[in-house]
């Protein structure tokens, strides 16, 4: 798929003296898998956390095609100063490195949340709870514990997400951003902390994911992970992008090696 | 009187209130700087203070003035000192770990057993506060100063040298600011971190309780109900001068005491608590960080 | 009326379970409402009455800071100015316009609602500890105003000569409430019927999840596709608003309300009912009110100790049982958000 899907142009963000990104510019295409990688500090988090609304860049733009969703919505649009929540509606989800989830809210119910935006039931319809507002709440439930099936915790639909395992509170977490059908995912280092059994289902995981088509941006450390499931990885090193290209490319970059891969490098 | 000496004389009376906010508002924000706790009881302990001191004044007779006032001042400070040490051990520790809310409210409850306690023992009628100095007066060009305002500034004076000194110079004060930065590093790097927080409170209900003793010889009368609105208002001079900041408070304790002072004499003094909440109100939607900017830990 | 989700052929064990498990829940509330409605006749003692209906009254008011702080989690110090603003919306509507109690109740509330949103936008602005003082300050100049406003709102004497309501009963004609117990008694107990209702049906809908999913993680919340601004807003509209008909409640049974009896003494106690009985728990709201409601009339005899005990109370309830009596527990650490 040729169709690029989001487009980061020079995007630039500076804490005061501190340049977390400088000059960035990426573009994924539609249906790819692109892996972001770096040593800490790279700046890629904050890369994520500019498409996505949590902080605006210093400079330069960011521009998300949008599917056509909507009637005559075609093109591409900005994503600079959208708010969050804006941006999830663009059809964009995440997850975050440190795993935030509603932990005194029930499995199903964090998935459910996901799917706010597919949902319009308003403060009336709460009230007075409409054939139409039924519907929809049935709608939203099915969809979420199929999503639970899909990732493997249908059966603990019931149970408070902060009672999760670890390994298990990263895929509920996969599941909520999966629950909005967004065309862009975004995964900030959804295999750290799994062990080997559990970063394996992960891959298979994201594999079927991308079967279906979503377009993914995957943030990790683990080199076998990224080697394993991304069409193209990008490299930041101190807020530039210091190369990009397919996997075993950047796997023999000098430039990358020096600053990242050391002699740790599994084929 | 010219309105120059109506000026003068405003100022002066604003900046003795602002001196007892002043040294009011520290406590708040030491508080809020290692523990991020708004602590509720502060105002109380403000009002202990003022009745310590009456009852050491009762007990010490038959000294000379400044002997009587000086232990007072020492006395109020040592025992509202401990009383914040104990409040921070039996209340606040236990519950450091939980969400805010709760320390919130336990900080409430705490000021309800204080105002509470105090009525019981004394009464909720308004007390007569000693005369702990005479009451000598000076004219200065028209306006008058009195013995109490000079002793109210010096006072305030000193003991806000002697923190600075203190946090500045100090090997506490040096803890105290590390931890307020970071606790848990310190934690880590062997800092007895519990120590320090109490002693943050201790100290911050020391300064409180001076604050007391001169609020009351200012005023000439004290009720249990004053730590209530008091302590409000310095909350608004700790967070006017930047939450977390020890020069903050002290700035914006006089701040708000001159703005409170002037604010009474030109305007009508039946609206004159409403001015404090109105700058609380709209100082922490415009400019929440204060005048000197706030020194809090950052939050993950 | 309750509706419930028709599940797949492949439901694991426990669902039938709970689907009986929620009709005997149904059977205890209507034998509680049975109970409670059948009190004045078997024990008409109109001050044991009033009591409860002060008790209720509470409970009111705590449904709907329950909606702000235990569902969404924004920490609101300020509560009784609402119930004041509903209190002299009916007193002036009354006294001024000549309104009676019925037709003045949805401009109470309505106009207590706009106050909560009229205040949150601002006051949502801010971090989270200081959100609660901005609150507070709010709480208090609201106060102070209608202390000071003499011509409006009578000052420091207040409002009145305020009506009692009236109501059509068949077979009785037009029955003025007056100052017997019992009516208002029932009033009360529709209200925080009513309120409870609402109260079920907005935290089980999309609107109840942002709210619990904003005090559970503001930044996923967000990220998920919630506007935070806009649904805490919604939370104290509805907040505001059942304060305010608790507000015209408390005028029309008074006939007199003065500025002092809306302190922020009155916003903390509700703030303690709402956490005793747990955030976000509707039950917990309404047993937690009228257990801290009746307590001032338990302890008649130490009216001195009442508030140092009341504050004891809050102090050891916090240390023993910080989810309160019927709030969720803390499974995992809650991540830092602005709301406390």
């Amino acid at each position: 798929m040729a169709a690029p899907l989001l487009e980061v142009r020079g995007l630039t963000k500076r804490f005061g003296g501190l340049v977390a990104l400088d000059r960035v510019s990426l573009t994924v295409s539609q249906g790819d898998t692109l892996g972001l990688i770096g040593p800490n500090g790279a700046g890629k988090t904050t890369l994520f956390n500019c498409v996505t609304g949590l902080l605006r860049p210093t400079d330069g733009g960011i521009r998300f095609g949008v599917p056509d969703r909507q009637a005559g919505r075609e093109g591409q649009e900005s994503l600079i100063g959208l708010a969050p929540h804006q941006v999830t509606q663009c059809g964009i989800a995440r997850t975050f490195q440190n795993i935030r989830l509603f932990p005194r809210m029930p499995v199903l119910d964090n998935v459910i949340v996901g799917t706010h935006l597919r949902t319009q039931a308003g403060f009336w319809g709460a009230i007075l709870l409409t054939a139409e507002v039924r519907r929809e709440e049935r709608w939203a439930r099915e969809r979420a514990l199929e999503l639970l099936q899909f990732v493997g915790l249908a059966d603990r639909r019931d149970q408070p997400a902060g009672a999760l395992p670890f390994g298990l509170q990263r895929r509920l977490e996969i599941a909520r951003a999966l629950a909005g059908e967004p065309s862009l995912l975004l995964l900030d280092e959804p295999a750290a902390g799994l062990n080997p059994v559990e970063k394996q289902q992960l891959l298979a995981l994201i594999g079927q994911l991308k079967g279906k088509g979503l377009t993914i941006i995957l943030i990790e450390h683990d080199m076998r992970v990224v080697m394993g499931i991304c069409d193209r990885v990008a490299v930041l090193d101190y807020g530039k992008k210091i190369a990009e290209g397919p996997p075993q490319a950047i796997q023999r970059d000098p430039k990358v090696i020096e600053a990242y891969l050391g002699t740790d490098v599994a084929a | 009187m010219s309105p120059l000496q109506l000026f003068l004389q405003q100022l002066a009376n604003g900046l003795t209130l602002g001196a007892i906010y002043a040294l009011i508002a520290l406590g708040y924000t030491m508080v809020y700087g290692v523990v991020q706790l708004i602590n509720f009881a502060h105002g109380e302990i403000f009002m202990v203070g003022a009745y310590l001191a009456l009852t050491v004044a009762l007990v010490v007779t038959g000294a000379p003035w400044w002997l009587t006032l000086t232990l007072c001042g020492l006395g109020a400070m040592a025992l509202c000192g401990g009383l914040g040490w104990m409040i921070e051990r039996a209340a606040y520790r236990p519950i450091r770990a939980a969400p805010r809310l709760n320390a919130l409210i336990t900080a409430i409850g705490m000021s309800f057993v204080l105002q509470n306690v105090v009525m019981l023992l004394y009464g909720a009628t308004d007390r007569r506060f000693p005369a702990l100095w005479p009451a000598i007066r000076w004219q200065w060009g028209g306006v008058t100063v009195t013995l109490t305002q000079v002793l109210v500034w010096g006072t305030a004076a000193l003991l806000m040298v002697g923190l600075q000194w203190l946090v500045m110079r100090t090997r506490l004060g040096i803890a105290m600011r590390a931890t307020s930065q970071d606790l848990r590093a310190c934690a880590l790097l062997g800092i007895p971190v519990n120590r320090i927080i109490a002693m943050t409170f201790a100290l911050g209900s020391a300064l409180a309780a001076v604050g007391g003793m001169l609020f009351g010889g200012y005023y000439g009368t004290i009720n249990f109900h004053d730590g209530y609105l008091t302590g409000l208002k310095a909350f608004t001079a700790a967070v006017l001068g930047g939450i977390g900041n020890i020069p903050g408070a002290m700035v914006g304790g006089i701040v708000l005491g001159l703005l409170e002072g002037l604010g009474a004499g030109y305007l009508s003094s039946q609206w004159k608590n409403v001015f404090a909440f109105v700058i609380l109100v709209l100082l922490l939607l415009c400019k929440p960080t204060g005048l000197l900017g706030e020194r809090v830990a950052d939050r993950a | 009326m309750r509706d419930r989700f028709p599940f797949s052929q492949a439901s694991p064990i426990g669902e039938k379970g709970k689907w009986s498990r929620d009709s005997r829940k149904l059977l205890r509330w209507s034998l509680g409402a049975l109970a409670m409605a059948a009190l004045p006749l078997v024990h008409p003692n109109p001050y044991h009455l009033d009591v409860l209906t002060a008790a209720l009254l509470y409970a009111l008011l705590a449904l709907g800071l329950n909606l702000i702080v235990g569902l969404t989690g924004v920490l609101h110090l300020g509560y009784a100015a609402f119930f004041a603003i509903g209190a002299y919306t009916y007193g002036l509507l009354n006294l001024r316009a000549g309104l009676a109690f019925w037709p003045s109740l949805v401009p109470a509330a309505a106009v207590a609602g706009l106050f909560g949103v009229g205040i949150g936008l601002p006051a949502l602005r801010v971090r989270g500890d200081y959100l609660a003082i901005v609150t507070l300050g709010f709480g208090e100049i609201v106060r102070i105003i209608c202390t000071n406003l003499e011509h409006i709102t009578g000052g420091p004497n207040g409002l009145l000569g305020i009506a009692h309501p009236t109501l059509w009963l068949p077979g009785r004609g037009v029955v003025d409430f007056s100052v017997a117990s019992a009516p208002y008694y029932y009033l009360t107990c529709a209200a925080v019927i009513l309120a409870a209702g609402l109260s079920v049906r907005l935290s089980r809908s999309r609107i109840g999840r942002a709210w619990v999913a904003i005090r559970e993680d503001e930044l996923a919340a967000s990220c998920a596709g919630i506007s935070v601004l806009r649904f805490k807003l919604l939370a104290q509209g509805c907040g505001g608003a059942i304060a305010g008909v608790a507000g015209a409640i408390f005028a029309a049974k008074q006939g007199t309300i003065t500025p002092d009896s809306f302190d922020f003494i009155l916003s903390v106690m509700v703030l303690s009912m709402v956490v005793l009985g747990g955030l976000g728990s509707i039950r917990g709201a309404i047993i937690g009110a009228l257990a801290l409601g009746t307590l001032p009339e338990l302890l008649r005899g130490f009216e001195h100790y009442r508030m140092l005990l009341f504050g004891l109370a809050m102090i050891l309830i916090m240390r023993a049982r910080p989810q309160g009596l019927f709030g969720a527990s803390e499974q995992g650490a809650p991540r830092g958000s602005a709301a406390a």
